[in-house]
């Protein structure tokens, strides 16, 4: 019963058919859309728009997120399974194989060949290194074996295969998800009151670290109005000391297994908003979150209305125009007003630096203008084990092919009627991967050219038909 | 019309003659056609490459960014490994009736989508997109190769009657060899494509975080993936062999086409390189 279903989970066919339902899951999640990639409300009324039975069973088998859902979960651990008792059974088979050498019984299969010159055969066999074992009086059973490395690279590319399962567990236990916002100069600690936010803490271990970050500067490069290349020139603090570290889109900053990737970016003013009384109700960086062609604007809360800032990196362009190069700040301009957002007023203009201004009745000074950054923060240990799991499938599929596993068995025995060679064994895909072999089996089981002239001291037997078996 | 636009066209109206002579030469066996096809082909291919040149010079990086550029060096690809083929094998010239039509396909999708080069925004620049479209192009080359074999293993087939011997069909290797062809270049296609979802992972955790997103090209990718894998465990595990096999190979060529193609349907995806040039620093693209 446990043998059996051994067999069972080891099969091919097993595999075959859960590289199946691999694929339906993933045709599932082309034709539906899946939450996490697209919107909730895009998801929601696509599902809402399914009739009621259909809708209820992609509710049921969690369609609308199939690659997290328990369905999918089971399908890939029984494919893990599959790829660990089939890996297993071949090494095993293999390790047996070589083990008997060809002493077993031979196969109904086995191709049979009438021998003239038993000694011209062993001579072959014995030049292509087949190991040779007399196993009865007049009987010698012989062993080749081929693409020892092949076999390895197969094994080494489905255990591969499990690793990148075991890759995807990790990171799940271990995924950081947040997001940081640097405003330049301003440091930044690793400690949850200094992210903007924080969407997913690993399961294990510590999700935050002993070190701070100061964003120093930011450099943009333009071409034709569009950002070509951004820098964030950083200073990295930990119990090492300091070091300065550059990011760059593509190439995120590592500290301490913590990525930080650069995303976007904007205006950030230091105002001073001091209210009729000469109290000051504001005096600090404000971030501008929107990007229009007028500039970086945004709108904040006073306690007699709404302040509206637009904010020009270059007060040589004019006001009207389309701002270009919004994030090489040269000689800023901004603009302030306490106006309804959907009124057409103009703000009042203001250059960092010089005396305040009188709006809505507060007196606003702006003092400077700089860049803010949101970098999002990551940390994925199970990421280092998916890329090793793909270089092993790529270097142990490569061998695989290149020298791929076969074998061949051969038993040479005297009869009342003469020689017979019975020849059995696995012979792969490419007849020139494997010429040594090919050659041999091609001069014992092909009639010559003259049926007088024997090939290889062998010919024909009694079973021309037969092919030398091929299987796994 | 710039150089590179005139030799593209060119290329593209001596792909599509080639596809004609190529149809024709099987339909009524004629070798004159197959012979005048595949030089058809090598002058496109010369003209193909001019563009390629001039755009690279234009551009001054490898044309690897936009759908546009995706279409010009992906065929050339293709048509670089069906030369390869042909020349190493020339009794499967006849193949190019499979690899003709997917040429001038994808071409022709190159005409209709924006070419303007436009500056390269900072999610593009990375030494891993690079490898990644590289080996994407090499995956697509030797999965059209594999498939245009498998279509002639198919067509002969499918003859009921003997061929007659001055026929194109019957000048190609017997169906084993075709076979053993096909799964070379499944086996080539394979490697690389591994090689592409990889480099593909790691550019996407060095731009968005995360090596692995269920984009629906990303799926698409490891659906073909997959069902190569297929493929290949019928043939070396389960010992298939001959037409049922070859269906294998040829249908496993709608991955790679909707990795290509079907995506631009969708409304979203990481994938869609349409709004290169855009002037906004924000890499939160359609999320």
């Amino acid at each position: 019963m446990v043998a059996r279903l051994i067999r069972v989970i080891a099969s091919a066919r097993l595999a075959a058919w859960l590289i199946g339902v691999q694929l339906g899951f993933l045709v599932a999640s082309f034709l539906i859309p899946q939450r996490g990639i697209f919107p909730d409300d895009q998801v929601d009324s696509f599902l809402g728009a399914m009739p009621g039975p259909v809708g209820w069973l992609f509710d049921a088998l969690a369609l609308d997120h199939v690659f997290t859902s328990a369905l999918y979960y089971a399908a890939a651990g029984l494919l893990a399974v599959n790829l660990i008792v089939c890996t297993w059974e071949r090494v095993a088979k293999r390790l047996g194989r070589a083990a008997t050498r060809g002493t077993g019984a031979v196969p109904d299969t086995a191709l049979v060949l009438a021998v003239r010159d038993p000694v011209a055969v062993a001579s072959v066999l014995a030049s292509l290194g087949a190991r040779a074992t007399e196993v009865g009086e007049g009987e010698t059973r012989y062993y080749l074996r081929r693409g020892g490395a092949g076999f390895i690279g197969s094994v080494v590319m489905h255990a591969a295969l499990v690793l990148v399962l075991i890759g995807g567990v990790l990171t799940g236990v271990t995924t950081f998800r947040g997001e940081m916002l640097f405003t330049e100069g301003q440091a930044r600690f690793d400690t949850p009151d200094d992210y903007l936010s924080v969407s997913q803490v690993p399961s294990v271990g510590s999700a935050f670290r002993d070190f701070a970050i100061t964003l120093k500067s930011m450099e943009f490069t333009y071409e034709d109005g569009t950002v070509v290349d951004a820098v964030a020139n950083l200073q990295v603090t930990d119990a090492s000391g300091d070091r300065e570290e550059a990011a760059r889109v593509n190439y995120p900053l590592k500290v301490r297994g913590k990525s930080f990737l650069l995303q976007d970016a904007g205006h950030s003013v230091w105002i001073t908003v001091t209210d009729p009384a000469g109290t000051v109700v504001l005096d600090s960086f404000v971030n501008l979150l929107n990007v229009t062609d007028r500039g970086y604007e945004d709108s904040f809360g006073l306690p007699n209305g709404e302040l509206q800032i637009l904010s020009r990196p270059d007060a040589s362009q004019p006001l009207d125009e389309k701002m270009t190069e919004g994030l090489r700040i040269t000689s800023p301009i901004v603009g302030l007003s306490m106006a309804d957002p959907d009124a057409s007023e103009d703000p009042v203009w203001v250059v960092p630096g010089s005396a305040g201004v009188t709006v809505g009745g507060y007196t606003m000074r702006v003092n400077e203008v700089r860049v803010w950054n949101r970098f999002m923060v990551r940390a994925d240990a199970g990421r280092h084990v998916i890329y090793l799991s793909f270089a092993l499938i790529i270097a142990g599929t490569l061998v695989r092919f290149i020298d791929p596993d076969r074998w061949l068995k051969a038993a040479l025995a005297e009869g009342p009627d003469g020689a017979r060679l019975h020849l059995w064994g696995a012979v792969r895909y490419s007849a020139r991967a494997l010429p040594k072999e090919a050659d041999l089996i091609a001069r014992l089981v092909s009639p010559p050219a003259d049926p007088s002239e024997p090939v290889a001291g062998a010919d024909m037997g009694d079973n021309p038909s037969k092919e030398v078996r091929r299987d796994s | 019309m710039t150089a590179e636009t005139a030799t593209f066209w060119l290329a593209v109206v001596l792909y599509a003659l080639a596809t004609l002579a190529s149809v024709a030469g099987l339909a009524f066996s004629r070798q004159r056609l197959e012979g005048a096809a595949f030089g058809l082909t090598l002058a496109a291919f010369a003209s193909h490459t001019a563009s390629i040149v001039l755009r690279w010079i234009d551009t001054g990086r490898l044309p690897y960014v936009q759908d546009y550029e995706n279409a010009l060096s992906g065929t050339w690809a293709i048509v670089l490994v069906y030369l390869i083929m042909s020349y190493t094998w020339p009794r499967v010239r006849v193949a190019g009736v499979v690899v003709f039509p997917f040429v001038l396909l994808t071409v022709g999708y190159g005409l209709l989508v924006p070419s303007d080069p436009g500056p390269v925004t900072p999610a593009y620049r990375s030494v891993w997109l690079v490898i990644h479209v590289l080996f994407a192009w090499a995956t697509y080359a030797g999965y059209v190769a594999a498939a245009s074999l498998a279509g002639v293993e198919l067509l002969k087939a499918r003859r009921r009657k003997p061929l007659r011997e001055d026929s194109l069909l019957a000048r190609t290797p017997d169906a084993a060899r075709l076979g053993e062809m096909t799964f070379r270049f499944v086996v080539f296609g394979f490697i690389v494509n591994a090689a592409m979802i990889a480099s593909g992972a790691i550019w996407a955790y060095e731009l968005w975080g995360s090596y692995w997103r269920w984009d629906p090209v990303e799926t698409w990718s490891l659906l073909t993936w997959l069902a190569y894998a297929f493929y290949l465990h019928a043939h070396t595990t389960l010992g298939w062999r001959g037409a049922k096999l070859a269906w294998v190979a040829f249908l496993s060529l709608f991955g790679v086409m909707m990795s290509f193609w079907g995506v631009q349907v969708l409304p979203s995806s990481y994938h869609l390189f349409r709004s290169l040039g855009e002037g906004n620093f924000d890499m939160g693209r359609g999320r």
